[in-house]
């Protein structure tokens, strides 16, 4: 499913190549569940945001889905990243102004999906993750859990076939991490989601079936 | 999607409260003062729209060469609108004499005044027929209702004024003590929006000699209070017109000079327009670079209402790159975002509109009062302002918001959402700097305005005038009866709140003047030369305290030899040609007033005859009693409120047929500077709204900069720095700016006020001073908007905002 070949990131400071990805090469298949370990600054975060095609790397190539990534027009880029991936963040990332429904609803809203369909698409995941109760509170009435819930949902909403999370657990307790992790362990087998996450723990990590780990932007074997 | 999207959009303003409000309150009352001037802009542009064809109306004025100037008027000899007629009856044209005020009596009532009477004759409703305005005859016929004498016509508010509920057909009027009339008709009021406004229509043939102080109504001679205004149906009505223009002057110039006269048509929209017969219109003028100017100023306050909005947004929009990241990793187009924060501009946009309309409405009664206008806010109801308004809102939209919502989906994700988004680049600061440079050399140009325009009204006040114009009353004397005078001089005599009287046509400055024709062996053949004649008798040196420069002054016995001798001032000898007073003495001069050729048995200092905008003319005090129309009576300062009452009284013993009529000369003499107090009240609004956006803007921005800089300020504390230099550290950037500003503004203000002063003959300069104190006005207003948040956030305790971060 993702296949990076010889990815490189660097920023220009002083003039002098600072590097934040040094010559990474990864192929991910679909129905894996990845976690990417390693020390703060090692470059975990750009590495998923560049498979997540938030960001560009100064060097190397990406196909996903058989698609040269770097090569697709702007908008293609787009359509992809809509069809196929969710994001789960560290800080759950809910827009404030919403309902945990609307903030459910909003993917589904730039992707342009007719009303009553939208209507039966949020229903469904409300049904699914037990959050009907609370559909109409702000994220800010919403325990960490509950709002990393509603995040993980809000990037289920339109059945991504990848999901990348960074750090999903890193604002939650231990009970409440856990919950995450077996929901992702679930959506992982059950319906064969392709994870990718960024975590500090191994504990977390162990939920995964393939562990990489990065320093100083370099895949350590 | 749209629902959604407002609901977003609702929420996000409510929470953003402080920055929702200081837009609103901006773009509301930029709204507002737009508003505000498009009704004024309307109003004026509406003046004698309510006539069938109106591209057929005209009115007859006329241009004469003077030796240094063009004179323009509007006023024609009464016979005008008969001959046209008699030359051509295919020309429609009505003859009208228009009196500003006239005595009234009903039955055996006491006598009133009315205001604005027109005489006019059987034709007036042929060729201005007020078809515009529904169902404009209430009671009478119009074909008859001004044939032949004695038959009047009321407005609506006349008729119930004069008679309540009763029906006013039939009823009887006296006309100035001189002439009865019956009410033949009752018309709708005429709009405030008419160049003719009147509230009595009298027929023509009820005008007599008598209405107009005994002169002929059927000369040539002279123009007095005529109109006469014509419809032409086709081409060869108008050129037939123009013919016959052209023979009055012919049959009518007695010298190769009078010859240069034109007459000619005057189209009847643009009589409200031309400044060259604002003298002579009955009601003001009003030029259209005055009302293009009014535009630009409410263009100028709704831009920086929105520089403020594009200010505010994309300070803002760095507190909202978190949110901007958020919609972005969750599918949201460039497109989309932008689509988004537009909307929210138009919301907010239109929500100021609707609170601009309702500070509008609620302004417009102050507007009307300070302005004198009947403006109305029914034009906003009209297809075309409705239309209009909704481009101006979208085009007020992309304004304000194109640029901020093009930076905020423009955002990166990445960085936006780790709150790594780089400070605003060196050209977005540049811009930002630049919009409120603008803002404030707006503010600054119209402080500047009203400074300027206020030393001049101030000028007005203390200008010597060369005559005393304080404590000074003219009463009206109803006729000019020698008999009647002394009664009126006996009764006062004993008067000690009196200092002087004297009876005359008119204090120096007055609203009755008497410009005639001079000649002199001195004076250049062929051209033209004017006099002021002011008809006086002894004492009105005295009561004026005029200075005499040589010669006499003038004798009881002058009084009884009219004509024989006069006294003038310095400028009619200087148009003589001579320099010193005393060589004037004993020179004749011809005055175009029944031919006389008094001699010069003395000259005064200069002295003002009318308001500062003019010249000091040449003037001829003249000993007519015929012309006694006014008791000028110089009044002890100490007990005015009882000498007064003494004058009434012993007026209505005299004169108890008539209306008694005072004014103070120093109020006649304001009155003449209306337009400029109106130009005052408005430049003086202007600036404080302008200055008020542009603070609340500054408010904003230091709000965002005092955030940003929260870490900074807590570093610089934690090292010991003073809050005063914290304060400054905030305030300097923007100090600097309004600085800037008042450079930008300075040179355009000055010509711009220069341009301003041309219209008076005496005027100040403008000085250093007044860009020095608009400057520190504004640096002391800016600097205030600023220090409140700089000393807040230059006193918080740097270990808080160290552990925020």
């Amino acid at each position: 499913m993702i296949q990076l070949q010889n990815i490189f990131k660097w920023y220009n400071t002083a003039n002098r190549p600072t590097f934040i990805l040094k010559d990474v090469s990864l192929t991910i298949d679909e129905g894996a569940f990845l976690s990417i370990m390693g020390p703060s600054g090692s470059g975990k975060t750009t590495l998923l945001n560049i498979m997540g095609m938030l960001d560009q790397p100064s060097e190397g190539s990406y196909h996903f889905m058989g698609q040269d990534v770097f090569n697709l027009k702007e908008k293609q880029r787009k359509e992809l990243y809509k069809q196929y991936i969710g994001f789960v963040f560290q800080a759950y990332h809910l827009l404030d102004e919403l309902t945990v429904y609307e903030n459910i609803e909003t993917p589904l809203l730039y992707q342009g999906v007719k009303s009553a369909e939208r209507k039966a698409m949020v229903g469904d995941m409300l049904d699914r993750f037990r959050i009907v109760g609370k559909k109409d509170l702000f994220p800010s009435q919403l325990s960490g859990g509950q709002q990393q819930l509603v995040g993980v949902v809000r990037a289920l909403i339109s059945k991504p076939k990848l999901i990348l999370a960074d750090e999903p657990t890193g604002n939650l307790n231990s009970t409440q991490g856990e919950e995450i992790m077996q929901l992702f362990q679930q959506l992982n087998k059950e319906e064969g989601v392709t994870i990718v996450q960024v975590t500090h723990s191994e504990k977390n990590a162990a939920f995964g079936n393939r562990i990489i780990q990065l320093l100083d932007g370099q895949v350590q074997d | 999607m749209f629902k959604h999207t407002f609901k977003q959009i609702f929420r996000s303003l409510w929470r953003h409260k402080g920055f929702t409000g200081i837009n609103l309150l901006g773009l509301s009352l930029g709204i507002a003062a737009v508003l505000l001037i498009v009704l004024i802009g309307h109003y004026e542009r509406s003046f004698d729209t309510f006539h069938t064809k109106s591209q057929q109306l005209f009115r007859v004025v006329s241009e004469t060469s003077r030796a240094d100037q063009i004179l323009y008027n509007a006023n024609v000899p009464y016979p005008t609108g008969r001959f046209l007629r008699e030359r051509d009856p295919g020309i429609l044209a009505s003859q009208i004499h228009f009196a500003e005020e006239m005595q009234v009596r009903l039955g055996e009532e006491a006598p009133f005044t009315e205001e604005q009477v027109v005489f006019a004759d059987s034709l007036f409703f042929q060729v201005l027929d007020f078809a515009g305005i529904e169902d404009f005859w209430v009671a009478g016929n119009p074909a008859t209702a001004l044939q032949g004498p004695g038959k009047v016509v009321l407005t609506e508010s006349t008729a119930r004024q004069y008679f309540g509920s009763e029906d006013p057909i039939g009823k009887r009027l006296l006309l100035d003590n001189k002439a009865e009339a019956e009410v033949v008709g009752v018309v709708r009021d005429i709009p405030q929006n008419s160049h003719l406004p009147f509230n009595m229509l009298v027929s023509y043939g009820t005008f007599s000699n008598d209405f107009i102080g005994g002169l002929d109504v059927n000369s040539w001679g002279f123009t007095g209070n005529g109109y006469a205004y014509v419809r032409l149906q086709d081409e060869r009505t108008r050129s037939a017109t123009h013919e016959a223009l052209q023979a009055i002057v012919l049959s009518n110039a007695k010298s190769e000079a009078d010859l240069k006269m034109k007459m000619y048509l005057q189209p009847l929209p643009e009589i409200h327009f031309d400044l060259a017969f604002e003298g002579s219109n009955p009601t003001y003028t009003v030029s259209s670079n005055y009302l293009n100017m009014l535009v630009l100023l409410g263009i100028f306050i709704i831009l920086i209402a929105c520089i403020n909005y594009i200010n505010l947004s994309t300070s803002f929009a760095f507190t909202k790159s978190k949110e901007v990241g958020v919609r972005k990793t969750i599918g949201a187009s460039k497109k989309q975002l932008f689509f988004h924060y537009m909307l929210e501009t138009f919301t907010l946009t239109c929500a100021a509109a609707v609170l601009g309309l309702l500070l509008a409405l609620a302004f417009l009664p102050t507007v009307n009062q300070i302005l004198d206008k009947g403006i109305t806010a029914a034009p906003l109801l009209e297809l075309d302002f409705i239309a209009g308004s909704l481009l101006a809102l979208l085009l007020l939209t992309f304004i304000s918001g194109a640029y901020p919502a093009l930076i905020m989906a423009g955002f990166n994700p990445v960085s936006s959402l780790k709150n790594q988004l780089a400070l605003p680049g060196k050209s977005s600061v540049l811009l930002r700097k630049s919009l409120v440079v603008f803002q404030f050399s707006v503010s600054i140009l119209l402080i500047i305005c009203t400074l300027v325009i206020a030393r001049q009204m101030e000028y007005f006040q203390d200008k010597e005038l060369g005559f005393i114009k304080e404590a000074v009353v003219e009463v009206k004397l109803p006729e000019a009866d020698s008999v009647k005078r002394a009664h009126f001089q006996s009764l006062l005599q004993n008067q000690t709140g009196i200092q002087q009287l004297s009876f005359c046509m008119g204090a120096p400055v007055s609203d009755n003047g008497l410009g005639v024709s001079m000649e002199a062996p001195e004076l250049p053949e062929n051209t033209s030369y004017e006099a002021e004649i002011i008809p006086c008798d002894i004492n009105y040196k005295a009561t004026f305290g005029l200075e005499l420069l040589a010669g006499r002054w003038l004798l009881p016995s002058d009084e009884k030899n009219i004509g024989s001798a006069v006294v003038v001032n310095r400028q009619l000898i200087n148009t003589l040609g001579y320099t010193d007073p005393k060589e004037a003495i004993g020179k004749r001069i011809t005055l175009g007033i029944n031919s006389m050729r008094p001699a010069i048995v003395g000259v005064t200092e200069d002295f003002h005859t009318s308001s500062l905008h003019e010249d000091i003319t040449p003037v001829a005090l003249l000993p007519f009693p015929y012309f006694y129309v006014t008791a000028g009576i110089r009044l002890h300062p100490g007990q005015m409120r009882n000498t007064l009452a003494e004058i009434e009284e012993a007026w209505r013993t005299v004169f108890p047929e008539h209306v008694y009529e005072i004014s103070f000369v120093d109020e006649t003499l304001a009155s003449r500077y209306e337009q400029e107090r109106r130009d005052y009240q408005l430049f003086k609004a202007f600036s404080v709204i302008s200055i008020f956006i542009c603070c609340i803007g500054l408010w904003g921005l230091i709000a965002f900069v005092v955030v940003r800089k929260t870490k900074e300020i807590g570093i610089r504390k934690v090292l010991g720095a003073s809050i005063s230099s914290i304060v400054m550290l905030i305030s300097k950037d923007f100090l600097k700016l309004v600085g800037i500003a008042l450079l930008i503004a300075s040179p355009l203000a000055w010509y711009y006020m220069n341009q301003w002063l041309q219209d008076f003959a005496y005027r100040i300069e403008i000085g250093w001073a007044v860009f020095l104190i608009a400057g520190l006005f504004a640096l002391l207003i800016a600097f205030l908007t600023i220090s409140y948040q700089a000393i807040k956030a230059a006193s918080a305790n740097p270990v808080k905002s160290l552990r925020t971060d």
